[in-house]
């Protein structure tokens, strides 16, 4: 008969939920593997950067129409840029699979476009220049589209 | 009934509705409007007849025996079973205590444009002071009432003009979107019971009523409170998916911070809007972090038999106190740390909802112990609801950690 000590189920039970929590932790934090891996990985990164852009688009049109706080336009551009960056960063960290360079290249394109877009709004809301972020927002529409664009052809 | 009964009964009803939503709520409500529509509303449902079936039953509990549910379930279940009941509450309802600590700090940062970080500290302050001077009833109202603001959501719904038979196709559709997978719709809507089925609102409310020394006369009031407080907090998760879904469904927006979780008020009711609702904001988050704190002290306290209470002098509590000041310290600290509050959200309130049977089952058992609970013993409607919410709550259990993992936290 198996008879095991309380100490020693205890200590089974914590290894247990160690293993689980370490095979967990490395299966969120695992780079993408293989091409279909990696799709999914840059659809989904182009997503996260398309929805900053959109929410800062927002953000900005409510200031147009006095409907927002400059407090609050500053504190939504500050977190569209560094959320977007974020994205960008962590996506662009990852070596693509032969065959889709040119996947991680357009990406690139299109992130840095939509990071900069958004800094030059943060920067304006930093400086006080209110009346200076509808013209600098006019991109944003456009890169979002293609954003979804990338979506959509990483996917398939 | 005294005019200043029913002034007592509305302000502790409109407290009820007030206290629903805290951090988790803000966040995951607007994050499944802004991805699933109302397509998620049905769970609503479901975790306010849960929280309000347990909510009445810890608090009948405490009135009947002057002890807290759970306390009383705890002792009968062995120390093992109390020990795991205490470390899995105390680690979610640890998180949370940081996370609301953070929403504080994000409602200061909206309103005056300084980083959440710098504002940590003065968060812990504030709900610091709170503590040690105001006494529990007045601090419990206080919130509560302010928590009302968050009704500009419901009003916001009516602003933005919404096509209403789409808005009833969306609740009526009980499925993922075609650009969304079953994992991640299962996932959120797990983290839905996690953020609107909080056990600590139910260690809140017992401990609460022992605090308030109820007797078998003032049911009415706290059933009142429970039954019409929790239905309307209901109505106001449902208004904050409702606002998500119709500003940001459109534009492919995934929300992430609680500033989003606003911004469609200001879309729809302007600058007042927006102000209104970093008013509600603050104050639903100020008022969960007070329960929160309270909750795991409460816990700690009565699992090692010490004297607790917030009507209590504090050195007649001393160890209650200090445990609420290291805890309060300890969130605070961990908050500084830069660790992103919405994910630490996301994994409290889904963590929260795998403990959820462990906590109903022992306050279930105690409620239907005759001997004990007398005439205030459950009836059938009671029992069904319990049963009903326990055999939900371990599928969501189960589910709960395999999809946390697996949908990376809803991000795939």
């Amino acid at each position: 008969m198996d008879e095991r000590s309380p100490k020693g189920s205890l200590l089974a039970g914590v290894l247990s939920c160690i293993v689980i929590a370490a095979g967990a932790l490395w299966y969120l934090a695992a780079p993408p593997k293989g091409e279909d891996g990696y799709r999914e990985r840059a659809a989904s990164s182009a997503e996260t950067v398309r929805s900053q852009v959109q929410v800062a688009r927002i953000w900005v049109e409510t200031l147009e129409d006095a409907e927002s706080t400059h407090a609050a336009v500053a504190v939504g551009l500050r977190q569209a840029e560094a959320d977007a960056l974020s994205a960008a960063n962590q996506f662009e960290s990852y070596e693509p699979p032969s065959g889709l360079v040119e996947l991680r290249d357009r990406y690139s394109a299109l992130a840095t476009e939509a990071t900069d877009a958004l800094a030059a709004l943060r920067v304006a809301a930093q400086d006080e220049e209110w009346e200076r972020l509808g013209e600098l927002s006019r991109p944003l529409a456009p890169i979002a589209a293609e954003l979804e664009g990338l979506e959509e052809d990483a996917e398939t | 009934m005294s005019s200043s009964r029913i002034f007592a009964f509305t302000l502790g009803t409109l407290s009820a509705i007030g206290g629903f939503i805290d951090i988790g709520d803000l966040v995951a409500d607007a994050q499944v409007g802004a991805r699933f529509g109302l397509r998620l509303a049905w769970i609503t449902l479901f975790t306010v007849a849960g929280i309000m079936c347990f909510a009445e039953m810890s608090g009948r509990i405490a009135v009947k025996t002057r002890r807290p549910a759970l306390a009383l379930a705890r002792a009968r279940l062995g120390p093992a079973f109390a020990l795991f009941g205490l470390i899995g509450s105390l680690l979610v309802t640890g998180l949370l205590v940081m996370a609301e600590l953070a929403g504080i700090a994000f409602a200061l940062e909206l309103a005056t444009g300084l980083h959440y970080l710098l504002w940590i500290p003065v968060a812990a302050a504030l709900v610091l002071i709170v503590f040690w001077t105001l006494p529990f009833e007045l601090m419990e109202r206080v919130y509560g009432i302010l928590g009302l603001t968050m009704l500009v959501f419901v009003v916001a719904v009516w602003h933005l003009g919404p096509d209403w038979s789409d808005l009833a196709s969306s609740a009526a559709t009980l499925k993922p979107t075609a650009e969304e997978s079953w994992a991640t719709y299962l996932f959120y809507a797990v983290a839905l019971v996690g953020a609107q089925m909080t056990p600590y609102e139910m260690f809140f409310f017992s401990s609460g009523a022992i605090e308030h020394r109820w007797k078998p006369k003032d049911l009415i009031e706290l059933r009142t409170n429970v039954f019409i407080g929790f239905p309307l907090g209901g109505i106001l998760a449902v208004a904050i998916q409702a606002v998500a879904y119709l500003v940001f469904f459109d534009a492919g927006v995934t929300v992430e911070h609680v500033s989003q979780t606003a911004l469609p008020v200001a879309v729809a009711l302007g600058k007042i809007g927006l102000v209104i609702a970093i008013i509600g904001i603050f104050a639903v988050t100020f008022g969960a972090a007070l329960e929160t704190l309270f909750a795991s002290s409460y816990d700690i306290a009565q699992y090692f038999g010490w004297s607790y209470g917030k009507v209590q002098p504090k050195a007649r509590a001393a160890r209650f106190t200090t445990t609420t000041l290291v805890l309060l310290l300890g969130a605070a600290a961990f908050a500084l740390t830069t660790i992103n509050p919405i994910t630490v959200t996301i994994v409290a309130v889904t963590c929260s909802a795998a403990l959820l049977p462990f906590l109903f089952l022992p306050v279930l058992l105690v409620g239907n112990d005759r001997e004990l609970m007398g005439d205030l013993a459950n009836g059938r409607l009671s029992n069904a609801v319990a049963v009903f919410t326990i055999a939900f709550s371990v599928i969501v259990a189960a589910l709960a950690i395999p999809l946390l993992i697996l949908t990376k936290g809803g991000t795939v």
